[in-house]
């Protein structure tokens, strides 16, 4: 699950050697998961997009 | 040793004999080792002509010189010899100009002063010929290269046969020198000259034919003092001096300008010399005169071996030319080389001829040079203040409309941007164009409109896809725009980032006006296109290393599907983004890497359920690979080489993937090789987020081993119904929460957390 999220936002999520920490706010990681999100089919992605909410 | 008159000359009676005393060495010494190139050694023959008066010179080189008929001419009007002349004429070393009255004809300085220029001749052919007309008598006399012995202590004698022709031989032999009909009419004609002299180079060496008609062409009309005074047909053709077409926006006369500028150190020195020509007087090399100008466009154009240059210094001294290659003369000016692309200056400095070294192709460290060299630089640097000034008023540009930028002055943006459309537009190079991304009709009728309307060229910069192998930036003339391309690995990576619009519009800016800035310097385009070329690479090559998303190595996998070491990459970068530790190989029996997925204990007590797998690549400009191409037996030897549980392949296809009876299927099943399409990791990439993909739950995959029921598993996987969401906000606050007190969070706090 935090790789399926590190490789949505992996210039603000930073995963490894089983750590993980945040490189920007919270704003910001959802909004580079957002971007990552939209490029792939809608139908795979329509549940997970909920999850992280709308943009604010 | 006797010598007769070349092959050419007809017929004639015995009028007397030159009597020469030369050797190799001294021809080596004063002539061969002395003159750079075959043109240069030419130019000799026509500086005889301008010391002996010539107020026409005629010279004839035939397009071909390969035969052995070939001969170089050079005819002139200026006074002739006669038998003592021709004997003053080969008295080697020594300088007897053709003289009136022991005066220079024309009240010329003489501008050759060695007394070597017909030796000079040596280097081009075996045999120089003078034919000489004076009045009613003509003489011919032919020095034989050929036939020189004794060394440079023991010159021996040679005797040069002269003979007087009768008119009718005289006309037949220039005749059939020339080849040029009209010539010969004006020779022998009504308006005949009163004398006139023609050197015949014949039996010509290698240097000889190796003489180029354009750059000979050029150093003439650039060395010689050409004018009215001093008219030069080159084949029936009169050149001038090379004066440009170009817009001139400053100009700036030695002496009369001088004269009226404040604070200026040479205002004082302002005098005029005995014509009345304003100049100035510097304190070691005397008097000096000249004009400076600057034009709006380079003059800097084609191969400058080939047609010579136009842009520069050019210092005369007895108003030959004496840097004819060397277009700074030593001044420092390189910083501005833009500027002195578009900046000539001719100075008459004949106090330096005391400094010159024989044969004029160079001149001596001294302080008059500097002195020249330091008024040079003086003029030159009002020209780039000038420059500066006009550049400025050009109008204002928008680069950006952020507030924390200051507008960049023109000078540096729209004025190199539109020398440098220009080019493009003027065709002059097709290279140009495609560096700013003006291609065919219609992008050039855009340059051309932009250019037109006077307008500010650069209005903004936009960000946009342009496509993954383009480059980074590019020019939309019809929107005065610079382009950024937002497909571009390097933006693509950035892009999203909070604050990175505005800086990777600048970088894309700044690229692109670098590109331009290096155009302008005359930097070719061949060399700039390799320039960007490296630095586009570069910038490839940081993304590559940065953490990327699913989805940019999705598109990694796509577009690499032809490149071996690129899809090599890719896939190892698929593998680590899966979740697998990857080693990358490089040796010939290995595959391209190792993938490991270290799963750790499933429950406790259980064991470490990690496997390993070997993975290559084939790429292919085909849409499938044959099974042959596959290698799986090879593949195979991989897995047992490193005792792996699995083999994994990536080609783009496979031929055959849907029949289970076909090679490929037989031999990955065989073999126990999984093969997947490129285009299936690609979306297995871009699915695995959203489906909880992990390398636990992707060993199922490498059980397959037909390339049909890999397919169908990425299918069925990106079909199924997707699993419940995970908190994704949750997990971020929480991560935030515990990295408020520890710089990570590790994995299994976060977890335990969680349940």
């Amino acid at each position: 699950m935090l790789r399926g999220l590190a490789a949505l936002a992996p210039k603000t999520v930073w995963l490894s050697e089983g750590k993980v920490a945040l490189n920007a706010s919270v704003d910001v990681v959802r909004k580079e998961m957002r971007a990552s999100i939209a490029a792939v089919p809608e139908d795979v992605t329509v549940e997970y997009a909920a999850s992280i909410g709308g943009e604010e | 040793m006797s010598v007769d008159p070349a092959e050419f000359v007809a017929g004639g009676e015995d009028a007397g004999t030159v009597d020469v005393r030369i050797s190799y060495g001294i021809i080596d010494r004063f002539s061969e080792g002395l003159y750079s190139s075959p043109n240069k050694a030419f130019e000799e023959l026509i500086s005889n002509s301008y010391d002996a008066g010539a107020r026409e010179v005629w010279v004839r080189i035939p397009d071909s010189l390969d035969s052995g008929e070939a001969a170089l001419t050079v005819v002139d009007d200026g006074i002739s010899m006669d038998l003592a002349g021709l004997q003053e004429l080969w008295e080697v070393g020594v300088s007897h100009k053709r003289e009136v009255d022991g005066e220079p004809p024309a009240g010329r300085p003489p501008i050759g002063k060695f007394g070597i220029g017909k030796l000079a001749t040596y280097v081009l052919a075996e045999k120089l010929t003078y034919l000489c007309s004076v009045g009613e008598t003509y003489l011919a006399v032919t020095m034989d290269y050929g036939r020189v012995e004794g060394g440079m202590a023991d010159p021996s004698p040679m005797s040069l046969r002269v003979v007087r022709l009768a008119e009718g031989d005289a006309r037949a032999s220039i005749a059939h020198a020339l080849g040029d009909a009209p010539l010969v009419e004006r020779l022998f004609g009504e308006e005949r000259p009163e004398a006139w002299t023609a050197a015949v180079l014949t039996d010509l060496k290698a240097r000889g034919r190796g003489i180029q008609q354009g750059r000979l062409r050029w150093i003439l009309r650039s060395a010689l003092p050409v004018g009215d005074e001093f008219k030069l047909w080159f084949n029936g053709e009169r050149l001038h001096s090379p004066k440009e077409d170009g817009v001139r926006d400053w100009e700036f006369v030695v002496g009369e300008t001088d004269a009226g500028l404040e604070s200026w150190p040479y205002a004082d020195k302002v005098t005029a010399d005995d014509e009345g020509r304003s100049g100035v007087e510097l304190e070691a090399a005397g008097f000096v005169r000249g004009r400076a100008e600057l034009f709006e466009h380079t003059l800097k154009r084609g191969k400058s071996e080939e047609r010579g240059r136009s842009h520069g210094f050019f210092v005369r001294v007895r108003e030959r030319l004496i840097n004819l290659d060397d277009e700074s003369f030593g001044v420092d000016v390189e910083l501005h080389h833009g500027v002195l692309t578009r900046f000539r200056m001719e100075l008459h400095a004949d106090g330096l001829d005391a400094h010159l070294a024989s044969p004029r192709e160079s001149i001596q460290e001294s302080p008059a040079l500097e002195e020249v060299r330091g008024y040079l630089l003086s003029v030159f640097n009002r020209a780039r203040a000038a420059r500066t000034k006009k550049e400025e008023k050009t109008g204002a540009d928008l680069l950006a409309s952020a507030e924390r930028i200051a507008a960049p002055p023109p000078a540096l943006t729209t004025a190199p941007l539109r020398r440098i459309l220009k080019r493009a537009v003027e065709g002059h190079d097709q290279r140009v164009g495609e560096l700013l991304g003006v291609r065919g009709e219609e992008g050039e009728s855009q340059a051309q409109e932009a250019l037109d309307s006077g307008e500010a060229l650069l209005r903004e910069v936009i960000v946009e896809p342009l496509g993954h192998e383009k480059p980074l930036v590019t020019y939309d003339a019809s929107r005065r725009a610079v382009v950024v391309n937002s497909d571009h690995p390097f933006v693509g990576n950035y892009l999203d980032e909070h604050g990175a619009a505005e800086p990777l519009r600048l970088v894309g800016a700044t690229e692109f006006l670098t590109q331009i800035y290096m155009l302008d310097e005359d930097l070719s385009p061949a060399l700039v296109h390799k320039i960007l070329t490296r630095r586009d690479e570069f910038l490839r090559a940081l993304v590559n290393i940065h953490p990327r998303s699913a989805v940019v190595v999705a598109r990694q996998l796509r577009d690499s599907k032809e490149y071996e070491k690129e899809l090599e990459d890719a896939v190892a970068d698929a593998l680590e983004l899966l979740g697998y530790e990857v080693t990358r190989l490089s040796g010939n029996d290995d595959p391209d890497g190792l993938a490991r997925s270290n799963l750790g204990a499933r429950e406790i007590g259980g064991g470490a359920t990690g496997y390993l797998l070997t993975y290559d690549s084939k790429s292919s400009k085909n849409d499938a690979i044959k099974a042959a191409t596959a290698g799986t037996q090879t593949l195979r030897k991989h897995r047992n080489k490193y005792r792996a549980d699995h083999t994994l392949l990536v080609a783009p296809g496979f031929q055959g993937a849907d029949d289970e009876e076909s090679s490929i299927a037989e031999n990955c099943s065989e073999d126990k090789v999984t093969p997947i399409s490129v285009e299936d990791l690609a979306r297995l990439v871009e699915v695995f987020p959203f489906r909880s993909v992990t390398p636990e739950s992707l060993r199922n995959l490498f059980e397959l081993h037909l390339p049909r029921l890999t397919s169908q598993y990425v299918d069925t996987l990106a079909d199924a119904d997707a699993p419940p969401a995970p908190p994704v906000l949750e997990i971020l606050e929480l991560i935030r929460e515990l990295s408020d007190r520890q710089d990570a969070v590790d994995v299994s706090a976060l977890s335990s957390r969680l349940v």
